[in-house]
């Protein structure tokens, strides 16, 4: 294995950036003819910036990640300035690095946590006192979700040297208590089949009571994997582009060390960054086609974007390739959208609807530039529950990144339909269900009021109180005194729990609404499910699902026309009043989706991608046996 | 109630629920293993004990001695002497219809319930039949799991039409069977598999009668499977066979009832997730199907394609099976085997694939109490 360094970056900057490469290459992004033109070149100067990017050579990417405090400057998009911010960092950059592979590849990660010891944290919930301690997910991937029952001896080493640590699959069902601790190292290793659907993935950390924290730090980066679909010819000729969309957590000190304050946040979010950048400037030439590849990174607001008087051809759900292009197309006027930074709240019915990404949500599109001018790619308003004003459901507009399109010679061409999909996406057909166990499951998500109504709809054991809500006026003196929306609540996933309670006579304790002790669903190998996902509040609870992807097959029950496959769909909100003294709606709201569990036994989970809600118990385990 | 001796029970009945399993003592009291449902609900103090803590059954801490016991998913039902139905265990819906409570520290009276003699207990469904055979169901209303026209998410039990008078029902994931006083068999709910009998694959939102070659006696619901045990002892089973459920290496899944060959005649039918059982007129158990955690009580956890005895346990009167355990109640004692990663098998290994006795049982005069 060979180490493989791009001539302007020298090993002292990787370990400087807090990445090191075992096997794999760096490769600054391709140029574009005319905003390579240096300081010096006249005209628009583009200011996209490309996240680094590392890639596989010969088949492996190995590469070791630093995990730090990390003090940069972010443009704070409140005031328009820059500010300095000292955030918990993953591989020494916001977003972290692209990592690029290609099916059949074998992806390892050694993750060193550098972070200092946890500090002492009086926080009454005791599994959010881990704001140091982290692991690491591969959101979307479909590998081994399990530490490997041997440890794993890479090619060319001698299987019977020396013991070699643990070697991890895609593994986060870790107590909050453990996880890889400030100062310890856990390999990973993902072997990607040569039939892994290619497409735009990503990495974050995902331990149980710290997720919300770390990825909230801007803690992410994009996992691409290549295959037969980057190689259509008008796909390989279009340049590409990812976007790691952001929204950092900080206070006005450039810190984010409380549960409390990442707690405070909704659709009040700062708006978003692209790759560390607020409102890049990215040029086009006229007739070019470029393939743009969006991560909604963030932690709670969802995506609706659309690029003015450009159609967005949409060719893939999450990681997950689409056969053929969906054009989304731009509003015809734009008028009423041209001040973004102030972009009014008009009624519901009236947002228009782009590309719409739920945070955890991937998408690839194509765009061919059209005649030369300027254009903003925007987010348009979306609701991400009833709009209430006070309730603050509607993530405002916002524009996330100006294109400029000057002149230019040969135009591109869009790809030929159907695009190439992997045969481990094809449909699911009820025959497929009937024969493979037919099997139907539900799961409900639920935010459930701890003290309302009265009685109360639970009823938590004596001492085991602070363990199930994250509580009111916590921390104590916190100005203002109720830190956050979330607090005084149940964030369940189903419903109870399978593990014994504590008494009389079980060493274990309740929190039937905590991952560790939530319910597991019990899976066969190879069996196809039809799950139901209901979704009980006026919240786009954004569900996602490890290891296996899922084909959405209806919303609200109805069939849909056009199933789709993806791995993370938020769930339509509800649109009705709750009757008096309850938190449940008279009807809900639900999606259904049809899966197939190959390949790979282990345990994994399920859960709301608002990490603040899966920090508090919004989560259930998948065990596949 | 009176505190049962410490060393052997009078057990009437045994249920097995997802991750849970009930016994029903002849004093009305409730002792469980495993998970929510169990009864393992904090403070109180347990009357007896025959096997060491951590592993020994708690006493569910109940108000008022029940007749008859349902262990459902993370819940349990049981039906008091007086008729009415009483709910423990936790249950993301509601227990009690929208505005219930999901997770209580003690069992609860379920609301607007009388003259119940039968309770079935799923994840978010359950159904009580009253004494004049009348079904009423709660939950979420989703693939017509409820059998009547309610919203997905209907509060207070309601009353389910179109079905004669009913002696029994049963509770798959998200459909039910229901036996009628007059042995005819009505089906509603998912039906991806072909559990309903119907001889297709769609979801039924209303009653409808499945067509038996003979009269039936019991049913039993599995995840996506389900038996009926016929007047004259067979066995006959439909839905998923994608581990031989339903007695036979082919066809991967049947929409009609098909016989299972057994070598005697049947008394008891039960159905967990991908696996059957049928306790015969010998008192010998016969389990099929899936045998990943030892359900099928073989020693292995190779699946079965054909119904295979038992061995260990002798002289049964009641069987049960939950999600991927089961347990039967013989005349010395109560057995379990399969998956113990809950602890519903009490001392028994995570994955028990040999029936083991959780509880040496009293020999007891022959008495139905319901
Ligand atoms: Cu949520």
């Amino acid at each position: 294995m060979s180490e493989h360094h791009h001539e302007a970056t020298s090993r002292r900057d990787f370990l400087k950036l807090g990445v090191s490469v075992t096997a794999g290459a760096v490769v600054p992004p391709v140029l574009t003819a005319c905003g390579g033109g240096g300081d010096a070149a006249p005209g628009p100067k583009e200011t996209f910036a490309e996240p680094l990017n590392i890639q596989s050579v010969n088949g492996v990417l190995d590469v070791t990640l630093v995990l730090s405090y990390l003090t940069t400057t972010l443009p704070n998009p409140t005031t328009n300035q820059n500010q300095t911010v000292t955030l918990r960092n993953m591989f020494g950059s916001i977003p972290a690095p692209t990592l690029r592979v290609r099916v059949g590849d074998l992806l390892r990660i050694k993750v060193f946590n550098n972070l200092p010891p946890n500090p002492p944290d009086p926080n009454p919930t005791t599994h959010l006192r881990y704001h140091n301690s982290t692991n690491l997910h591969t959101h979307g991937l479909h590998v081994y979700p399990d530490i490997y029952p041997q440890p794993f001896v890479p090619p060319g080493q001698d299987p019977n040297a020396g013991s070699p640590p643990l070697v991890y699959g895609d593994f986060v069902v870790d107590d909050p208590a453990y996880g890889i601790q400030p100062g310890q190292t856990r390999q990973y290793e993902y072997r990607i089949r040569d039939d892994h659907p290619a497409g735009t993935y990503w990495y974050h950390p995902h331990l149980h009571g710290s997720s919300a924290m770390q990825v909230g730090s801007g803690m992410a980066g994009a996992l691409i994997i290549e295959g037969p679909i980057d190689d259509v010819p008008q796909i390989a000729a279009a340049q590409e582009r990812v976007f790691v969309f952001q929204s950092p957590l900080y206070g006005s000190d450039g810190r984010l060390e409380s549960f409390a304050q990442v707690a405070s946040y909704t659709t009040n979010e700062p708006p978003f960054l692209i790759n560390g950048v607020r409102q890049p400037v990215i040029l086009m030439e006229s007739g070019s086609v470029q393939n743009w590849r969006f991560v909604n990174a963030g932690t709670f607001n969802m995506l609706n974007l659309s690029l003015d008087r450009h159609v967005l051809y949409q060719y893939s759900h999450d990681g997950n390739p689409r056969r053929t292009l969906r054009p989304v197309a731009p509003l015809a006027d734009n008028a009423y959208w041209s001040n973004p930074n102030n972009a009014p709240v008009p009624p519901p019915s009236s947002y228009p609807e782009g590309v719409v990404l739920g945070v955890g949500g991937r998408t690839n599109v194509l765009v061919k530039a059209g005649a030369p001018g300027t254009y903003q790619l925007r987010t348009f308003p979306i609701e991400m529950g009833r709009n209430k004003p006070e309730a603050g459901t509607v993530v405002p507009g916002d524009a996330v990144a100006t294109v400029i399109v000057v002149d230019a010679l040969s135009p591109m061409n869009l790809p030929p339909e159907p695009l190439p999909v992997t045969p481990f996406l094809a449909p699911i057909t009820d025959e497929e269900l009937a024969a493979n166990g037919g099997l139907k499951r539900t799961i409900v998500m639920r935010v459930i009021p701890a003290k309302q109504p009265d009685p109360p709809l639970i009823d938590p054991p004596p001492g085991e109180w602070p363990d199930w809500i994250f509580q009111e006026n916590y921390p104590p003196g916190a100005n203002p005194p109720k830190p956050s929306q979330i607090n005084d609540k149940v964030y369940a996933l189903g419903s109870a729990g399978n593990a014994p309670s504590q008494n009389p006579g079980m060493p274990t304790t309740y929190i039937p609404f905590q991952s560790k002790k939530a319910i597991t669903q019990m899976v066969a190998l190879n069996a196809v499910e039809e799950w139901t996902i209901v979704n009980f509040n006026n919240i786009r609870h954004p569900f996602h699902i490890h290891v296996n992807p899922m084909y959405v097959v209806a919303v609200n029950g109805k069939r849909l026309a056009e199933p789709y496959w993806a791995d993370t769909v938020p769930l339509p909100y509800n649109d009705n009043t709750p009757p008096p003294g309850t938190n449940a709606p008279a009807t809900v709201t639900s999606i259904t989706f049809r899966m197939r569990f190959l390949h790979y036994t282990g345990r994994y989970v399920m859960h709301c991608h608002m990490l603040v809600h899966e920090d508090m118990g919004m989560m259930q385990g998948v065990t596949v046996v | 109630m009176t505190p049962p001796d410490p060393d052997c029970f009078d057990v009437r009945a045994v249920s097995c629920g997802r991750d849970h399993t009930l016994a029903l003592l002849a004093s009305g009291s409730v002792i469980g293993w495993g998970g929510d449902g169990s009864g393992r609900i904090p403070s109180g103090d347990p009357e007896y004990c025959s096997t060491p803590a951590p592993t020994r059954a708690v006493e569910v801490l109940l108000r008022e001695p029940l007749a008859a016991v349902d262990a459902g998913a993370g819940l349990s039902l049981g039906v008091t002497t007086r008729h009415e139905v009483t709910m423990w265990g936790a249950h993301g819906a509601g227990i009690d219809g929208r505005a219930g409570v999901v997770a209580p520290a003690t069992p609860l009276k379920v609301r607007a319930l009388s003259g119940i003699r039968a309770v079935a207990a799923g994840e978010f469904q359950c159904a009580a039949i009253d004494a004049a055979g009348v079904l009423q169901t709660w939950g979420l209303n989703l693939d017509g799991a409820l059998g009547r026209d309610a919203p997905e998410f209907e509060s207070p039990p309601g009353r389910v039409a179109g079905v004669p008078a009913l002696r029994a029902v049963a509770l798959g994931n998200g459909y039910m069977l229901a036996l009628t006083r007059d042995r005819t068999v009505y089906v509603w709910g998912a039906n991806a598999a072909g559990q309903l009998g119907l001889g297709h694959l769609q979801s039924v939102p209303a009653p409808a009668q499945v067509r038996m070659p003979q009269r039936v006696e019991a049913l039993a619901a599995g995840a996506s499977h389900a038996l009926a045990l016929t007047a004259n002892g067979e066995v006959l089973a439909w839905g998923s066979n994608n581990h031989g459920q339903l007695g036979r290496p082919e066809p991967a899944y049947a929409t009609t009832p098909t016989r299972v060959d057994l070598p005697e005649r049947a008394q008891a039918v039960a159905a967990g997730t991908y696996f059957s059982l049928a306790l015969g007129n010998s008192g010998r158990v016969y389990a099929w199907g899936w045998n990943r955690h030892g359900q099928l009580g073989q020693g292995d956890r190779d699946d079965r394609r054909a119904p295979v005895l038992v061995q260990g346990v002798e002289r049964a009167r009641a069987i049960a099976a939950g999600q991927s355990h089961a347990a039967a109640l013989a005349a010395e004692g109560l057995y379990g085997w399969g998956s113990n990663v809950a602890g519903q098998l009490g001392a028994a290994a995570a994955e028990q694939a040999r029936p083991l006795r959780l509880l040496a049982t009293r020999q007891q005069e022959q008495r139905r109490d319901v």
